[in-house]
C-alpha cells in the first residue's frame, strides 16, 4: 500500500491573541490516500478554507502536524513553502484569479515557466485538456466565468502537482457550468495519482467525492468514505 | 484613511513642500523688494544717474516736470594703497558735513565727513570688511603727489549694495576695488583723466517714471551725456533684481510642479479608494445617501489633505521666507530688512493646497456617485480588458519573451493614468533638478569661460608713470614673467540709434596672448573693432556699422567699425588693436596719441607667468619694480568666485532633495496603489509557487521602464526650462546661455532611477508580507 497523501495530527490554527483569539482549526486529524477526491464540507466559518490553506502551505499552523507525501510542512520556512507550493500543489479559486493582462495561454504558461521546460507547449496541452484549444489567445475579460475557471484549472494542473486544492470552484458559476467544472476536476485525476481537495458548503457536491470530511467550528465532525461517488452530471442543487 | 496612511503622508509632504516653496519664495520676493525699496527711499537713491553732459544740464533737468531734486558730484577711479595692498579706489564726492539730497549713505559705524576735515573718508562696507578697516584707519590715494585719508566712518550705499564697478564690471575683485566717500571739493579737483561728473536725479514720488525717464533721457542725450543709467539699469540694482526676480519666478513655477504632482497623487489614491469601496458606496447609495453627500465625502479627502498640507506648508514657508530674507539681507549687507507676515501669501498658499487637493479629488468623487448602486453592491469590478503592450505591438519579437517579462510590459498599460502619474513624477522632478543644476552648470561654465578662455593673463601691472620702453622691458624680464604686453583701457560710451551704452574699449597688441578671442575668426582684426554680441540687441547695430565712441575721461570721440562680434559672458566690451586705437585717436585730432596711450591711466602691462614658478613670488617681484604701482592678480577673483560655489551646490542639493521627495511621493503612491489592486494576482502567483523575488523583479521592471519613459521627456523639458531660466538672467552685464553638463544630466537621470528603486522598497516588501490565504479568497477589486 502506498503512503498516505496527507496526514494531519492534532492540527490547530488560532488567529489573534488573548481576547481576540479565534480558533479556526481545533485538533484536526485525518489521513487521506493518494488519488482520492476529497470534499471538505461545512458551513461558513467551519474552518474548511483554513484547512485548505494549511495543506497548501499558504500559512503556518499553531500546533500539530501536517505531513504531505511524507514531508512535514507545518514547520517549513518561507523559502521551503514556496518550493513546496511550486512542486506539490495546484490551486483553483472561486474567483479564478487570472492575470487580466495575459491571455489564457499566457496565464497557464506563466506557471509552466517556473516549473519546467517548454512552457508554451505544456500550456497548449493543458488548455486542450480543459477544452479551450480555441480560446488560447483570449484574455480573461473576453471569456465567460466557466471558461475562466477552466483556464484556472489548466493553470493549476500544468505543473502536474500531486495535490490539487480547489476553494469553492463552482461558487461563482451557474449549475450547468458548475457541473461541467466539477466533471473537469474529476477527470484531471483519472489515470493519475493526484489527490484533490475541494472546499464547498454545498452538500450536494459531496456526493461525487471519494471521501467527505465534515467540519464545524474548526473540528472534524465527520470523515466518511463514499463507496459509490456520483457522476458530476448527476448532481442537482 | 488609516489603511493608506503612508500614501496620504507622501501626498501631504508633497503639498507641504509645494505650499512651503510658494510661501517662502513669494514672501522672500516681496520682503526683498520692499527691503531694497525701503533702503532706496531712505537713502534717496537716484532714479537716474547721468554721466557727463554740458554744464547747464542740471538746470535743464530741474525744469522737467516730475524731477524733485538733483545732486551733482564727481566720481574718480584712482589707485589707492591700504597698508601694503594697492587697489583701484573709487572716490565718490559728497558734500562735507551734510548728506547730499540724492544718494545719501547709511552710516553704520563712526561718523559722516566733518567740516574742515578735508582728507577724511567714509569707507563703503564691502571695502571696509575686505580690508578690516575701522574708524581712524588710513589709506593713501596715489595720484600726483599722493595723499593720506583717514576713515571717519563705515557706510552702506544704495549704489553699492552689490559692489559692481560698472555695468561692464559686475564682479570686481573685492581686493582690487573699493569705494570711499570723500569731500566733493577734493574729488572735483582730480584730473579729468580719472574723474567724471555725475548728475543724480530724484523724481517726485507720484511722478510717472517712464515719462520722466523719457524726458530726462532726451535732455541728457541732447546735452552730450556719456552715460544715462536709470535706477533699473544701475549695475547694483539690476544685478540684485535678477536675484529677486528669480525668487519671483520660483515662487510660481516650482510650487506649480509640486502641487500638480500632489494633485495627481491624490487622484491616483482616491481613485483606488473609490474602486476598493465600491460595495460600501453601493450600500450607502442603496440606503439613501445622496449623490451630493457621497461626492462631498470623497471631496473631503482631497480637501483635508490639501488643507492640512497647506496649513503646515504656509507655516513652514512663512518661517523659511523670513529666515531666507534675513540671511540674504545679512549676506549682502542690505541696510534695511523688511520681514512681514502677509495675509495675502497665507491665503493664496492655503488656497493653493486646498484647490489642488479638491480639484484632484473631483474626478474620483464623481466616479463614486456615478456608480449604479446595484452594480456597486455586487462588489465585482468590471474585469479590465487585456491586450498586448504598445512595445509588443511596435516590436513584435517582444511577444516571444518569457511570459513574466510580457506581464511586466503589459503592467504599464493596466492604468494609463497611473502610469502617466509615475512618468510625470519623474518629468517634474527632472525639471526641478535640471533647472537648478543647469543654472549651476551655466554659471560654472560662465566662470570657466571668463577666466580660462577670455581673460587669460595672469596679472595686470599698473604703472605709476607713463609706460616707458625701459619700464616695459623691466616688467617683461622679471623672473617668472614669460610674456608682457601693453594693454590700453578706456572708459567708453556710445549713443547709437537713441540708445546709450556705457562700456570699455580695450586696445591689445596684434597677436596678443593676453585675451581669448571668441569671434568667428578667432583673432583681433587689423582694422576696426570687435564688440560684445549683446551690442546688437542693445543698440540695434550689426557688423559693418561704424560707431562714434566717446572717451569721456579724455573728451575725445573716435569712430570705429564693428568687424565681428565676440561671445563673452560678462558685459558688452569693445576691443581693437593698440595701433588701431592710436590711429583713431590721431584721426580724432589728438596730436600725440602715443603719449596718451602710454599714460598710466590708459595703459597697463598684462603679463603671463611661468606656471612652474610660484605666482605669489612673481607678483611680489613685479610689485618691487620701480614705477609699478600695483599688480592685479587676474586669478584672485576666479579663486574668490569658486569659494562661493558651495552655496550653489547647497541650492542644487536642496532642489535635488525636493525633486526626489516629489518623485518618491508620486511613485510610492502609484506603486502602492498598483500593488494593492493586484494583491490577489500576486497572492495567486505566490500560491502557485512563484517566488517573492520573481514577483519583486516584475514590479521593479515595470516601474523602472516607466521611470525611463519619464527620463527622456523630463530631460528634454528640464533642459528647455533651464534655458528659459538662463534667458531671465541675461542683461547688459551678463550674457548667460545654458550650458548643461552631460554629467549633470546623467546624474539627474540616475537620481530618478535611485528614487524609483527606493520608492519600490515598501511595495516589494508588502508583496512578501501578503497574507496569501486571506487575499486569494477575496474578489479582486
Amino acid at each position: 500500500m502506498s503512503e498516505p497523501a496527507v496526514v494531519a495530527e492534532g492540527l490547530t490554527k488560532i488567529y489573534g491573541e488573548g481576547d481576540t483569539a479565534t480558533t479556526a482549526l481545533d485538533d484536526v486529524s485525518f489521513s487521506i490516500n493518494q488519488g482520492e477526491f476529497v470534499v471538505l464540507l461545512g458551513p461558513s466559518g467551519s474552518g474548511k478554507t483554513t484547512l485548505l490553506n494549511q495543506i497548501g502551505a499558504l500559512e503556518g499552523a499553531t500546533a500539530g502536524s501536517l505531513v504531505v507525501n511524507g514531508s512535514e510542512i507545518a514547520g517549513m520556512t518561507d523559502r521551503e513553502r514556496t518550493e513546496y507550493r511550486r512542486s506539490t500543489v495546484g490551486f483553483v479559486f472561486q474567483f479564478y484569479n487570472l492575470v487580466p493582462t495575459l491571455t489564457a495561454h499566457e496565464n497557464v504558461a506563466l506557471i509552466a515557466e517556473i516549473t519546467g521546460d517548454e512552457p508554451d507547449a505544456r500550456s497548449d496541452v493543458m488548455l486542450g485538456k480543459v477544452g479551450l484549444e480555441d480560446r488560447v489567445g483570449h484574455f480573461p475579460g473576453q471569456m465567460s466565468g466557466g471558461q475562466q475557471q477552466r483556464v484556472a484549472i489548466a493553470r493549476g494542473i500544468v505543473k502536474d502537482p500531486p495535490l490539487l486544492l480547489c476553494d469553492e470552484p463552482t461558487g461563482a458559476l451557474d449549475l450547468e457550468t458548475g457541473r461541467s467544472i466539477l466533471g473537469l476536476l474529476k477527470s484531471t485525476t483519472e489515470g493519475t495519482n493526484r489527490t484533490v481537495f475541494l472546499v464547498t458548503h454545498n452538500s450536494t457536491i459531496a456526493d461525487m467525492a471519494d471521501r467527505v470530511i465534515r467540519l464545524r467550528d474548526g473540528k472534524v465532525v465527520g470523515d466518511d468514505v463514499n463507496p459509490n461517488p456520483a457522476l458530476p452530471v448527476e448532481l442537482r442543487w | 484613511m488609516s489603511r493608506q496612511r503612508w500614501q496620504f503622508v507622501a501626498v501631504g509632504v508633497t503639498v507641504v513642500i509645494g505650499v512651503m516653496m510658494f510661501a517662502a519664495t513669494y514672501d522672500s520676493y516681496l520682503n526683498l523688494t520692499e527691503s531694497y525699496q525701503q533702503t532706496y527711499d531712505r537713502l534717496s537713491f537716484a532714479d537716474v544717474t547721468i554721466t557727463g553732459g554740458q554744464e547747464d544740464l542740471p538746470d535743464t533737468l530741474r525744469a522737467i516736470p516730475g524731477v524733485q531734486t538733483l545732486t551733482v558730484r564727481h566720481r574718480a577711479d584712482v589707485p589707492i594703497t591700504i597698508g601694503s595692498d594697492t587697489l583701484r579706489g573709487r572716490l565718490v564726492g559728497m558734500p562735507a558735513t551734510v548728506q547730499p539730497e540724492v544718494n545719501k549713505i547709511d552710516i553704520q559705524e563712526g561718523d559722516y565727513l566733518s567740516a574742515g576735515g578735508e582728507f577724511e573718508a567714509v569707507a563703503e562696507v564691502h571695502v571696509a570688511r575686505t580690508f578690516e578697516l575701522g574708524t581712524g584707519d588710513t589709506f593713501a590715494v596715489v595720484v600726483g603727489p599722493g595723499q593720506d585719508f583717514t576713515v571717519t566712518g563705515i557706510a552702506a550705499s544704495a549704489e553699492y549694495i552689490w559692489p559692481a564697478a560698472s555695468t561692464q564690471e559686475i564682479f570686481p575683485d573685492p581686493e582690487q576695488f573699493g569705494v570711499f566717500f570723500v569731500d566733493e571739493a577734493l574729488v572735483s579737483q582730480l584730473p579729468h583723466s580719472v574723474s567724471v561728473r555725475e548728475t543724480l536725479v530724484l523724481y517726485d514720488a507720484d511722478a510717472t517714471t517712464e515719462d520722466v525717464d523719457a524726458a530726462v533721457h532726451d535732455a541728457a542725450t541732447g546735452a552730450g551725456a556719456t552715460s544715462i543709467l536709470t535706477q533699473a539699469d544701475h549695475p547694483s540694482n539690476s544685478t540684485l533684481q535678477l536675484d529677486v526676480e528669480g525668487f519671483g519666478e520660483m515662487a510660481v513655477a516650482f510650487p506649480i510642479l509640486f502641487l500638480t504632482a500632489a494633485g495627481m497623487a491624490v487622484y491616483v489614491l482616491l481613485t483606488r479608494i473609490v474602486f476598493a469601496q465600491r460595495s460600501i458606496i453601493g450600500t450607502m447609495r442603496a440606503s439613501g445617501m445622496s449623490a451630493r453627500e457621497l461626492r462631498r465625502h470623497y471631496l473631503s479627502f482631497g480637501l483635508w489633505i490639501g488643507g492640512v498640507g497647506a496649513i503646515v506648508g504656509v507655516i513652514l514657508g512663512t518661517v523659511s521666507g523670513a529666515l531666507m530674507t534675513r540671511m540674504y539681507t545679512g549676506f549682502l549687507d542690505i541696510p534695511d530688512t523688511v520681514v512681514l507676515i502677509r495675509p495675502s501669501t497665507i491665503i493664496v498658499g492655503l488656497l493653493f493646497g486646498v484647490v489642488a487637493g479638491t480639484l484632484s479629488a473631483l474626478v474620483p468623487a464623481r466616479a463614486a456617485y456615478k456608480i449604479e448602486p446595484a452594480e456597486a453592491m455586487r462588489g465585482a469590478a468590471p474585469l479590465m480588458s487585456g491586450g498586448k503592450s504598445l512595445l509588443e505591438r511596435v516590436i513584435p519579437p517582444l511577444s516571444k519573451l518569457p511570459v513574466r517579462t510580457r506581464m511586466t510590459l503589459r503592467g504599464m498599460g493596466r492604468s494609463k493614468r497611473r502610469s502617466l502619474s509615475t512618468v510625470l513624477g519623474v518629468v517634474f522632478a527632472l525639471v526641478l533638478i535640471l533647472a537648478s543644476g543647469g543654472m549651476i552648470d551655466s554659471i560654472l561654465n560662465m566662470i570657466d569661460k571668463q577666466f580660462n578662455v577670455v581673460v587669460v593673463q595672469d596679472a595686470s601691472v599698473i604703472a605709476s608713470e607713463p609706460v616707458s620702453d625701459d619700464l616695459f622691458v623691466e616688467i617683461d624680464e622679471t623672473p617668472g614673467v614669460t610674456r608682457a604686453e601693453p594693454v590700453a583701457g578706456f572708459s567708453a560710451s556710445t549713443i547709437t540709434n537713441g540708445e546709450t551704452l556705457a562700456t570699455t574699449l580695450q586696445g591689445f597688441e596684434a597677436g596678443t596672448q593676453m585675451h581669448g578671442w571668441t569671434n568667428p575668426s578667432g583673432s583681433l582684426p587689423e582694422s576696426g573693432m570687435l564688440a560684445g554680441k549683446g551690442i546688437a540687441d542693445k543698440l540695434g547695430v550689426s557688423v559693418g556699422d561704424r560707431l562714434a565712441i566717446d572717451l569721456p575721461t579724455h573728451d575725445i570721440s573716435i569712430e570705429l567699425e564693428i568687424v565681428e562680434f565676440v561671445d563673452e559672458p560678462l558685459g558688452i566690451p569693445l576691443y581693437a588693436r593698440y595701433d588701431v586705437i592710436t590711429e583713431a585717436l590721431r584721426e580724432a585730432g589728438v596730436d600725440d596719441p602715443e603719449s596718451l596711450m602710454a599714460a598710466p591711466t590708459v595703459t597697463t602691462v598684462m603679463t603671463l607667468f611661468d606656471p612652474t614658478i610660484d605666482r605669489t613670488a612673481t607678483i611680489d617681484r613685479l610689485e618691487n619694480v620701480a614705477g609699478v604701482l600695483a599688480v592685479q592678480d587676474a586669478r584672485s577673483l576666479y579663486t574668490t568666485v569658486q569659494q562661493f560655489l558651495g552655496l550653489f551646490y547647497a541650492f542644487t542639493g536642496i532642489m535635488l532633495l525636493f525633486g526626489g521627495v516629489m518623485a518618491f511621493s508620486l511613485m510610492f503612491n502609484t506603486i502602492s496603489v498598483n500593488i494593492a489592486e493586484r494583491s490577489t494576482e500576486f497572492a495567486t502567483l505566490k500560491a502557485s509557487g512563484m517566488s517573492d523575488r520573481t514577483i519583486g523583479w516584475m514590479i521593479v521592471g515595470e516601474n523602472l521602464i516607466l521611470t525611463l519613459l519619464g527620463i527622456v521627456p523630463g530631460v528634454i523639458l528640464g533642459i528647455w526650462i533651464a534655458d528659459l531660466f538662463m534667458g531671465l538672467f541675461s542683461n547688459d552685464s551678463f550674457n548667460m546661455s545654458l550650458m548643461i553638463s552631460p554629467v549633470t544630466v546623467a546624474l539627474a537621470a540616475l537620481s530618478m532611477v535611485v528614487v524609483a528603486l527606493l520608492s519600490l522598497i515598501p511595495g516589494v516588501r508588502s508583496v512578501k508580507r501578503l497574507d496569501i490565504g486571506a487575499v486569494v479568497r477575496e474578489r479582486a477589486v
